[in-house]
């Protein structure tokens, strides 16, 4: 500590600089100083957003000769005209453009829902033809073979057995071949004044005999 | 890519609270250039307006897939043109017109147009461009209207940029051809 003391106050230690600076650097330094000074302090004003706009001004300019160039070596006639359309537009119709836009996509969603509804519907009759298609066939009655059945020549032919056994086939029925069975005396019955005509003892006879078959029938199926 | 302001745009359209906001001012910006395109191709207003109308109902469903690899209005560009010939070809179709029916059909639209003047260079102009075929017809309304660079029109039409110059070249004979020999 003390020897580092003796050094720094020693008179044979000499105060150089060991930084160095560019040749003349103090000789040109005022007016380099200036020069930036005056460059910061133009006198003139550019036009606002100037130097934005430049670059597609000039780059416009650029185009719109080349395409008169052009048109000066193809059809020079074409540079002479008016590029001004001559059609003509509603007033403001571009102040409102924008806002007819929305509407014409609300106009879109009610033709989307309508698109919805008809294939609803669409579908609705796909589903009934396949039901249709699908549902099990009821067999068709013959309602002309029926009335054709000649009823009492058929039941003569069937005996009682038969008949409570039901062991008698559709074939036991004959059909009609030539009267239809409006043309049977039957049809032409008026039933009120037919029951009339039977006494009570021959109902109550024939009732009887009637039950009395049936209880037998029971007995021996028993 | 996509150019600041229309990327700009973009982040906020995939951002829900301000989707219709964003999407409001994609339509203010180029309402007016695609409608322009839109009528040179179909020529009446009314038409036009629901062309554009439906692409940007169509814009508006496909915006959230658009992958900015091109220009927003690249792209916007190539939908108004497909709308607008799926419109005409529809037109056709529904009132069973052959190409030329078609062509003189628009012929006509012209020539009903408010303010029509047979004398006048901007309305025969406009006469001999219904002249053209349909891909010419598109070519130069790009090129002579809008002003736009033969490779965007190569992405916005699919198509090389020599065969667009050359439609272009071949377009512009024939319109001269027709204002000056009709």
């Amino acid at each position: 500590m003390e020897n580092e003391h003796l050094i720094l106050n020693s008179s044979e230690l000499k105060k150089h600089n060991p930084y160095k600076v560019p040749v003349d650097y103090f000789d040109g330094l005022a007016m380099h100083v200036l020069l930036k000074i005056a460059s910061q302090k133009s006198v003139y004003q550019s036009p606002e957003n100037y130097f934005g706009t430049l670059p597609n001004q000039i780059l416009q300019k650029i185009k719109e000769s080349n395409v008169a160039n052009e048109l000066d070596v193809i059809a020079p006639l074409l540079n002479k005209i008016s590029k001004q359309s001559p059609y003509t537009v509603p007033e403001s119709y571009f102040n409102n453009a924008q806002t007819q836009i929305p509407t014409k996509v609300v106009k879109l969603s009610a033709q989307k829902i309508i698109k919805y509804i008809a294939a609803a519907v669409v579908i609705g009759f796909i589903a009934i033809g396949i039901f249709w298609l699908n549902k099990p066939k009821v067999a068709k009655i013959d309602y002309a073979a029926i009335n054709k059945i000649d009823v009492v020549k058929s039941m003569e032919t069937i005996s009682d057995d038969d008949l409570l056994n039901g062991t008698y086939t559709d074939n036991d029925f004959t059909t009609i071949s030539t009267t239809d069975i409006t043309d049977l005396p039957l049809a032409n019955l008026n039933l009120e004044d037919e029951i009339k005509l039977i006494s009570d003892t021959d109902i109550a006879a024939y009732l009887n005999n009637n039950e009395l078959d049936i209880e037998e029938k029971e007995n021996t199926n028993s | 890519m996509v150019n600041q302001d229309d990327k700009e745009l973009l982040m906020q359209f995939r951002e829900t609270p301000f989707k219709e906001k964003a999407y409001s001012a994609i339509i203010k910006k180029y309402q007016e250039r695609l409608y322009w395109h839109i009528r040179r191709m179909v020529i009446e207003h009314e038409d036009a307006n629901d062309v554009l109308q439906n692409m940007f109902v169509k814009v508006w469903k496909g915006l959230d897939n658009f992958r900015e690899d091109s220009q927003l209005y690249t792209w916007l560009y190539r939908i108004a043109t497909n709308e607008s010939l799926t419109f005409l070809d529809q037109r056709k179709r529904r009132m069973a017109l052959s190409i030329d029916d078609e062509d003189t059909g628009l012929t006509n639209q012209v020539k009903a147009s408010e303010g029509f003047d047979a004398n006048k260079l901007e309305w025969k102009l406009q006469i001999a461009i219904q002249h053209l075929p349909e891909k010419q017809r598109i070519v130069f309304n790009l090129r002579y209207y809008d002003e736009m660079p033969y490779e965007e029109m190569s992405r916005v039409l699919e198509t090389s940029e020599g065969a667009l110059k050359a439609s272009y070249h071949h377009a512009a004979k024939k319109i001269e051809d027709f204002i000056l020999n009709r």
